[in-house]
């Protein structure tokens, strides 16, 4: 009896392993869609999000401060998003999608602001 | 795999924890001693044990020291001049030679010594934008004019405050970003780690140390994570805010260039602070009377304060401009309400405005995290708060090897044995290190050349030590047992903690009962006493860790009683 008690509470606290979720998911590609497609999210955004600052009147320092402040917030919920979606390239496309169209309108914005 | 979403959050918590866990330990617990750096400084250089001093006269004692002995760094001369200088417009100036374009002094009210130092022009540079200058730094004994011998270590604001920032990773600045990496995997983890514990008011009052080391180490995690918590997601928020603009996401100097140079012009243009020389000589106004007339105008606006930090520009020009900063003592913002004087005139040029909202908030956070500011209580909760984020990180550790050492001696696996040696290597190999090197800074000749670099690789050499000797007794591991590496690193960091403390008396004559009551100097007397601390903590560790647990006893018994 004591040897089934210690099964139960084997299982009940059976460790996640690495390499089954390496096997069974790609978690390698979850961990490159949360780091790298994170931070060329985050990355457009802050950048965008300075250039709306400073067209909103805004001195640069000051608005770059102020996104630098939201950037590690909004890469924090991306990253944790990025492991509890449940199909990565869902993922991709948000990520990889978001981050290539703030920096573009982000470049767009910078031209119309210098000139 | 990531079919719940308690799961997908207990992976990220668990790898990414443990990956960048290692990194996260040197970072809190450098961090840590980081707070008494300026204190540390004093216990290794023993010359400099006397109370700190205000900013001396520049004209008097500063301004002969700068002009005599202050001269371009070597190495850096040899590093970076060959890539400043554009050969086609004549030779390459030699080291002795260069003019200088920049002074600078700064203190604190923790520094009897001052930190002073200046840029060297390169006369025919490549790309007449950029800063090119070549550097120097000198220390100096504020009372006399003496400078220090620039081989002796400050091995707390040198050494162990920056490894706590760049792990002193300096190739590629890779430093910067792996300790980038393991702050955000810090944030992860506190938010994963709320999330996989619902219970998180129960589990705040839970610790039973009596149970089996897997449940009391849970425990002890769970409890120093929570209590603690604004604390290390402040600190590690903050520390990649600091960095943010240079580092992490430097948009500035990318993408948004343009936009940045364009009000970087218009603010200079405000300002009114030349960029470039005249090129035409003009000596300088008395610096003295400027930081008099600074010191009223802080006083008129009712902070009245001393110099923290003050800059020559363009040195001997036409253009010359004086910058004077507030010593960030008496407020939490590191701000130093800059007031800027012609150099050749001593008139005000230009006064820093007041900021705007974001600033004032980012201003507040980073500077709450560098503290400059003066509060020894708030100072001892830092190192307080710093020593809990380790342990939190430490017993994640020891939960994740406990959870797992008896399935992988079943199955063979060596992924156990080789995470608790690395955890050995990260908890008391890392304190032997450091205390490591305080003893060879005691042992090592005064007169040694390069005693600094010395006093570095003993540190790299006794960590590696610890961590081959992690290894090399890690077999138990593998079978579901203790390492006994962690009982004798114990015993070896008791020893080395008391070594250094007999030592600091026997070589300089600060001995405790002197340096707490006869003649009172809590600098050294604070490490001295933070070590026996150690000491005690370590020994009593090592004890325990000799003995069965009350689990392992109880294993014992239920086993005996089973065989009768």
């Amino acid at each position: 009896m004591e040897q089934a008690q210690a099964d139960k509470n084997n299982s009940a606290i059976r460790p996640v392993l690495f390499c089954e979720c390496l096997e069974k998911d790609g978690i390698v590609r979850r961990v490159a869609a949360a780091l790298l497609g994170g931070y060329a999210f985050t990355w457009g955004f802050t950048a965008l999000g300075t250039t709306c600052l400073v067209a909103l009147g805004m001195g640069y320092a000051e608005a770059e401060v102020a996104m630098l402040l939201l950037a590690f917030l909004i890469f924090l919920i991306v990253f944790l998003w990025a492991f509890a979606a449940v199909r990565i390239d869902r993922v991709w496309k948000v990520l990889g999608g978001g981050a290539v169209l703030m920096t573009v309108m982000a470049w767009v914005m910078q031209h119309l602001l210098l000139h | 795999m990531f079919n719940g979403f308690r799961i997908a959050m207990t992976w990220v918590h668990t790898w990414f924890g443990l990956v960048l866990g290692f990194v996260l330990m040197v970072c809190f617990f450098f961090g840590a001693l980081s707070v008494f750096d300026r204190e540390i400084d004093r216990w290794a250089i023993p010359e400099t044990r006397f109370e700190p001093q205000p900013m001396p006269s520049f004209d008097r004692l500063l301004l002969p020291v700068l002009e005599q002995q202050l001269s371009p760094d070597e190495q850096e001369y040899a590093a970076n001049m060959p890539k400043l200088h554009d050969a086609g417009k004549g030779p390459m100036t030699p080291r002795l030679e260069l003019p200088v374009d920049e002074y600078w002094a700064y203190t604190t009210h923790r520094d009897p010594v001052l930190a002073a130092g200046g840029g060297f022009r390169v006369p025919h540079p490549k790309d007449p934008t950029l800063e090119n200058h070549i550097h120097g730094r000198v220390t100096i004994d504020p009372r006399s004019g003496t400078v220090l011998r620039d081989d002796a270590l400050k091995i707390g604001s040198d050494w162990f405050y920056p490894l706590h920032y760049k792990l002193q990773w300096e190739w590629k600045d890779l430093g910067y970003w792996i300790v980038g990496l393991a702050a955000f995997s810090m944030l992860a983890a506190l938010v994963t780690g709320v999330i996989i514990h619902r219970k998180i008011f129960r589990e705040f009052f839970t610790f039973r140390p009596w149970k089996q080391t897997q449940r009391s180490a849970l425990d002890l995690h769970n409890m120093t994570g929570v209590v603690a918590l604004p604390f290390h997601f402040f600190f590690s928020f903050t520390g990649l805010v600091i960095f943010a603009s240079f580092f992490y996401f430097p948009l500035s100097h990318t993408l948004l260039k343009p936009l940045h140079d364009q009000h970087a012009v218009l603010e200079a243009q405000r300002a009114g602070l030349p960029y470039e020389r005249a090129g035409v000589a003009v000596p300088m106004a008395s610096v003295d009377a400027m930081v008099r007339e600074a010191k009223r105008r802080w006083a008129a606006r009712d902070m009245a304060g001393e110099v923290g930090f003050l800059t020559v520009t363009h040195v001997g020009d036409a253009n010359s401009f004086v910058s004077i900063y507030r010593a960030g003592s008496d407020r939490v913002s590191l701000v130093g309400e800059g007031i800027h004087f012609k150099a050749s005139t001593g008139e005000v040029q230009y006064e820093d405005p007041p900021r705007a909202a974001v600033s004032e908030i980012n201003e507040f956070l980073t500077g709450l995290h560098l503290q400059h500011f003066e509060h020894w209580l708030l100072r001892w909760l830092y190192v307080l708060g710093g020593l809990l984020g380790a342990v939190c990180i430490a017993t994640g550790f020891v939960f994740f090897v406990e959870k797992r050492k008896r399935q992988h001696a079943k199955m063979g696996g060596q992924g156990s044995r080789v995470v608790d040696a690395l955890a050995v290597t990260t908890v008391t190999g890392m304190v032997i290190a450091a205390v490591g090197m305080l003893v060879a800074n005691r042992l090592l000749p005064i007169d040694l050349p390069g005693k600094g670099d010395w006093e570095k690789w003993v540190f790299w050499a006794v960590w590696a030590l610890t961590m081959a000797h992690a290894f090399w007794r890690s077999a138990p591991v593998a079978q579901g047992r203790l390492n006994p590496a962690w009982c004798e690193q114990c015993w070896a960091l008791g020893v080395l903690a008391i070594a250094a403390v007999l030592l600091n008396w026997v070589t300089t004559g600060d001995h405790l009962i002197k340096t707490v009551f006869t003649d009172t100097y809590w600098a050294v007397a604070g490490v001295d006493l933070s070590l026996l601390g150690c000491a005690l903590i370590a020994f009593w560790v090592g004890r325990k860790l000799m003995r069965p647990t009350t689990y392992e006893k109880n294993a014992v018994n239920r086993a005996l009683a089973l065989h009768e």
